[in-house]
């Protein structure tokens, strides 16, 4: 049994508004092993994003309030540690990647300047723990021992004065070595002309360019779990090819484990190991991809894939979800989806929906297929 | 084919070539759906409350409006003295009888800056309101019609420019300038204000009309068929007339600084006189400030409550004026960061009972 | 070309063409430097039949949207002719404009943006009647109230802010507001790409069902593979402001015989994680339109290039084999057939992402 890298246990995050308050995460629990790949899909507004944002600890607190719920990263709970002590978790523990190409990078430094600074950020983790321990060898080279462990950094002592004055003075230079890192990061993302690329400004890059720079930043700071929101929502169809296909393409190099978010079922059928399938701020549905995609046990991943159009309009209509989704701060009583499931029990529209209970013949743990609904096992 | 559980009046539509059959005379159009943002003065009051510094503003705005109405149209009604008139009481600090007391000749402040009041206040909401008449009209045009190579559009560009020529000059001294030269008088400083005050407004409608022009909803009144001035009036004004209105308030305060300010220097009117000013009673009591420091104290209250209270009423209107941000106050929710696509139209019923078979 | 099947055409574009000039800097109007072009449609020779729906895939920068926008006299042609049942309408103007403008109305792509904000349902829904016919207010706002129905939306709504309806509800609106004045044809600029799956459904089952009922034509304006195969009868395939390909939607999106529109399908994701393998992808991103260089536009990117491709303009034509289809590519004929996936496997270059990184967009 291998440790997760991540594990979220009963996450759950209000946005509070006024007197009133929107449910946008219930109850969230979910693992994630080394290297691999979970994708979360969902309409607009099930919490998708807000879970994306909840784990590095990146919501706006308030109106986000997180009410409970534990978020353990390489052993250590995020939320009992103290702020400041966070960005020691982002960029090298927690890289992410966002869905605006254009926002996301910063319009006033070239391309050069913004990867070089997560460089240095991870040369200066690697360096100040243990000085010597990692002897430079050659740029990305992933056989080395990847980058401490949070817990341990989070536990080391920072004293100001000698250990700060000494971490200055090896403070790395703009150094040759520096920028080769920088050409490396653009190359493992199948940039061919990096050093071109290096000079430009963000504005006078493609939106396929600029994620790939937004990659190339998150991976070179070396992290143990990549979060992607949407990372190719903006892109063109075979621009976000090339973008998955690159993607796909590192995950075996690179070593990290993912957490995608997607509102395009194609896109995370492509790409993911394990879906989870989020509704009005719940998990409904988890389990690994073929089975989610082939022998759904929740009416709502059954309508969300059928509604997927694919027919022509000789063909017939096309199915629909009834109704939308639900209003977050007045949510319906027993199961969320119960006014739009076609099996909707008596039970449903009364009882809460059990959480996530295994289904199938799948054993329990990691990757074992789970429905949020009573009558998983029962749906035709 | 749509039908509504709600449609009980109004029979299904059928294809709608010829318009179905002869209204009657009064149309039986089905109760709206209450609309959460309905503009109303329970709204507006509800909003200007929620936020007590506006509301103060508001309540002072008000204030100093009836006031200054009641003393243009009769001022024996509230003040006991006439401005020029010499009492007995010389140099006296406030008191019943003198509430902002008395200057070295015995003459009543209280007198004097409420009789100022309309004058001031006038002025304040007639030099901005000429400003943006005149700005806010070029600024339209300009905005509106900028195509390069149509007449309209040389006349843009002419705008523009000339907006920027002014814009250059340090408008202070440009109005003391104009003032000087057009001599004393309150027509000569609105003169010299609005001079320099209305450049300010091309550029801000410009602006404004700029960003609203290139909306989709403007592509589309006109894909709808509408025509240009009607586009201009209906859609682009109307969107823009919110942050000009929020504007214009705050505006009137700066006027009336800046009113005060030149008065100060150029004295338009002579004080004591019967048509007492704000400024002009700064300029003369500054040499008695040590001594009677109310004579300059109550002039320059006045100015400064009057402004605060346009700034805070500015604000203010800023959120009532919008109706997006008017559902804020009044649903108690705005929508979070991952917008919901939650309204209140929750399923059109149509197309609900046709999936998941 | 290919007429569209049956009668004269409602609406005809022969060699359409819309440019925009790309401002100079005051240094290089001073040096006299050319005014650079953005050549958005560059000749493109299209035809719609009364109750026609016909589909302009593509993806950014193909000039699908200029397209849109020239057909609904948005944009005025830089060349070429625009032909509405015979009737030349590049040159109408004013008056003439707005009275042709009863026959053609467009649904735009920003469910938000293209609904004015102050304006309640009943006056959006009903300006375009209110614009181009003599109407009463009280008459406009009941005839509004007969047509919500039609597209899904209660009765009682007339009286609200767009505000108060999600996406779904405003593009119904949309919607509502292209019908009321009765058009021939209406321009879907990509309707549903703000939506979610399930609502997206609903909205394109209703423009089917609307289309059946009314006659209505359509040209539907997406990237998304999904509506143009639900909606379409002929789907056309731009690419750098061109057409590539033109033929009825199954055949097309069935039996892609341009590489472009091999390359396009292939690249839409599907959700079955059965089918996940590696697959065809073409290399590149799409270049600037900004003074083209001759040859065939997809010629950096294409796998199958030769020689001719790089000088050689390829016209939309008939290939043998292909009826009912018309492509503009060279070796039409050799490619039909072959699908891309073969070259994987023959070692030709498709896998390496990136080719060059399609120089720096300004």
């Amino acid at each position: 049994m291998v440790e997760p890298v991540l594990q979220v246990s009963g996450l759950s995050v209000d946005y509070v508004v006024g007197k009133g308050a929107f449910h946008a995460l219930r109850n969230v629990s979910f693992d994630i092993a080394p290297g691999r790949v979970v994708g979360f899909v969902g309409e607009t507004g099930c919490g998708k994003s807000t879970l994306a944002h909840a784990i590095p600890r990146l919501l706006p607190e308030p109106p986000a309030r997180v009410l409970s719920g534990k978020i353990v990263f390489q052993g250590t709970d995020l939320r009992e540690l103290p702020r400041w002590k966070l960005p020691a978790v982002r960029g090298t523990g927690i890289g992410m990647v966002f869905q605006e190409p254009l926002n996301s990078l910063n319009p006033a430094y070239r391309v050069f300047d913004q990867v070089a600074e997560a460089v240095r950020i991870r040369r200066y983790r690697e360096r100040y723990p243990a000085a010597g321990a990692h002897p430079a060898g050659g740029p990305f080279d992933y056989s080395k021992p990847p980058t401490p462990d949070t817990a341990e950094v989070l536990s080391r002592p920072v004293t100001i004065g000698g250990a700060a004055g000494e971490a200055l003075q090896r403070r790395p230079p703009v150094s040759s070595e520096l920028r080769a890192e920088v050409l490396e990061a653009l190359r493992l993302v199948r940039i061919n002309d990096p050093e071109t690329i290096l000079r430009l400004y963000p504005h006078e890059l493609s939106g396929g360019m600029r994620q790939r720079i937004m990659i190339a930043m998150a991976l070179s700071e070396k992290p143990a779990l990549l979060i992607a929101d949407e990372p190719t929502s903006a892109l063109d169809v075979t621009i976000q090819a090339q973008v998955l296909t690159l993607m796909k393409e590192l995950i075996d190099e690179v070593r990290a484990s993912i957490l995608f978010i997607s509102h395009d079922l194609g896109v995370v059928a492509e790409t993911a190991d394990e879906v989870g399938v989020m509704y009005a701020g719940e998990v409904v549905e988890f389990g690994p991809v073929a089975e989610i995609f082939h022998s759904p046990r929740h009416p709502y991943t059954r309508a969300l894939l059928r509604a997927a159009p694919a027919r022509y309009k000789d063909d017939g209509d096309l199915d629909t979800i009834a109704g939308s989704v639900p209003n977050l701060s007045k949510l319906p009583r027993g199961c969320a989806f119960h006014p739009r499931c076609p099996y909707a029990a008596p039970d449903c529209r009364v009882d809460p929906s059990p959480i996530l209970v295994p289904v199938g013949a799948a054993e329990k743990g990691a990757g074992s297929h789970a429905s949020a609904c009573r009558y998983a096992e029962a749906l035709p | 084919m749509g039908t509504s559980p709600t449609s009980s009046s109004a029979p299904p539509a059928t294809p709608l070539a010829p318009p179905p059959p002869p209204p009657p005379a009064t149309p039986t159009a089905p109760a709206p759906r209450r609309s959460q943002t309905r503009a109303g003065l329970g709204t507006f009051a509800r909003v200007l409350l929620a936020n007590r510094l506006s509301f103060a503003g508001f309540v002072v705005v008000v204030a100093m409006g009836t006031i200054a109405l009641l003393v243009w149209v009769d001022p024996s009604l509230l003040l006991r003295f006439s401005p020029t008139q010499i009492t007995p009481d010389i140099g006296q600090p406030p008191s019943w009888t003198h509430p902002f007391g008395t200057d070295e000749s015995g003459r009543d402040i209280f007198s004097n800056v409420l009789r100022a009041l309309p004058l001031d206040l006038g002025l304040g909401i007639g030099i901005a309101g000429l400003s943006l008449i005149i700005g806010g009209g070029l600024g339209l045009v300009a905005g509106f019609w900028d195509r390069p190579g149509t007449v309209l559009g040389v006349v843009s560009v002419a705008v523009l420019r000339l907006t920027d020529i002014f814009l250059s000059f340090p408008s202070l001294i440009l109005a003391l300038a104009i003032t000087a030269s057009l001599g004393r008088g309150v027509p000569q400083i609105v003169l010299a204000i609005v001079a320099t005050w209305w450049p300010y407004y091309v550029r801000l409608v410009r602006g404004e009309v700029l960003s609203v022009k290139h909306q989709q909803y403007v592509t589309a009144a006109r894909a709808a068929g509408v025509t240009e001035v009607r586009i201009l009036a209906r859609h682009v004004l109307r969107n823009i007339l919110d942050p000009l209105v929020v504007y214009f308030t705050l505006d009137i305060g700066t006027v009336l600084v800046t009113f005060s300010t030149i008065a100060f220097i150029a004295t338009p009117l002579p004080y004591p006189g019967p048509q007492p000013e704000w400024g002009s009673m700064i300029q003369f009591y500054q040499d008695w400030l040590a001594q009677y420091p109310w004579t300059v104290l109550f002039p320059g209250l006045a100015v400064f409550v009057l402004v605060l209270a346009f700034s805070l009423l500015g604000d203010g209107l800023r959120d009532v004026l919008d109706p997006r941000s008017r559902r804020v106050f009044v649903r108690d929710g705005t929508e979070p960061e991952p917008p919901m696509s939650a309204g209140p139209l929750s399923p059109p019923p149509v197309d609900a009972r046709g999936s998941l078979r | 070309m290919s007429a569209p099947p049956g009668g004269a055409p409602l609406l005809e574009a022969v060699g359409l063409h819309k440019d925009f000039p790309i401002a100079r800097s005051l240094g290089e109007a001073v040096r006299g430097r050319p005014v650079r072009r953005i050549h958005a449609v560059d000749g493109v020779d299209l035809s719609l039949g009364p109750g026609e729906a016909l589909g302009l895939i593509g993806e950014s920068g193909s000039g699908k949207t200029t397209f849109g926008w020239l057909a609904a006299r948005l944009h005025e042609p830089t060349g070429g002719s625009l032909r509405f049942e015979g009737r030349e309408i590049s040159g109408l103007r004013g008056r003439a404009l707005r009275a042709w403008r009863r026959n053609v109305q467009v649904v735009f792509q920003d469910p938000v943006a293209s609904l004015d904000p102050r304006l309640r349902v009943w006056q959006i829904v009903s300006e375009p009647l209110r614009a181009l016919t003599k109407i009463t207010k009280p008459e406009a706002r009941r005839r509004v109230i007969d047509l919500l129905p039609t597209v899904g939306l209660p009765t009682d709504c007339w009286d609200q802010y767009p505000h108060e309806f999600s996406g779904g509800g405003r593009q119904r609106i949309s919607l509502a507001r292209a019908l009321s004045i009765d058009p021939k044809l209406i321009i879907l600029d990509e309707p549903t790409s703000a939506l979610d799956v399930g609502v997206q459904a609903q909205i394109l089952n209703r423009l089917v069902a609307l289309q059946r009922e009314r006659g209505l034509a359509y040209l539907l304006i997406t990237h998304n593979v999904a509506a143009v195969r639900y909606v379409a009868d002929r789907v056309g395939v731009m690419y750098l402001g061109q057409i590539v390909e033109l033929g009825p939607v199954r055949r097309v999106l069935e039996r892609p015989a341009h590489p472009y529109t091999k390359a396009l399908l292939a690249a839409v994701p599907v959700p079955d994680a059965r089918r996940r393998r590696t697959r065809y992808r073409i290399s590149g991103e799409v270049p600037t339109l900004i003074d083209p260089r001759p040859g065939c536009r997809f010629a950096p990117r294409c796998p199958f290039v030769v020689e001719r491709c790089r000088t050689i303009d390829p016209i939309l034509r008939e290939v043998p084999g292909l009826e009912g289809r018309t492509v503009a590519c060279h070796r039409a004929e050799e490619l039909a057939d072959v699908p891309p996936e073969a070259l994987l496997a023959s070692g030709e270059p498709s896998r390496g992402p990136t080719g060059t990184p399609a120089g720096p967009t300004s």
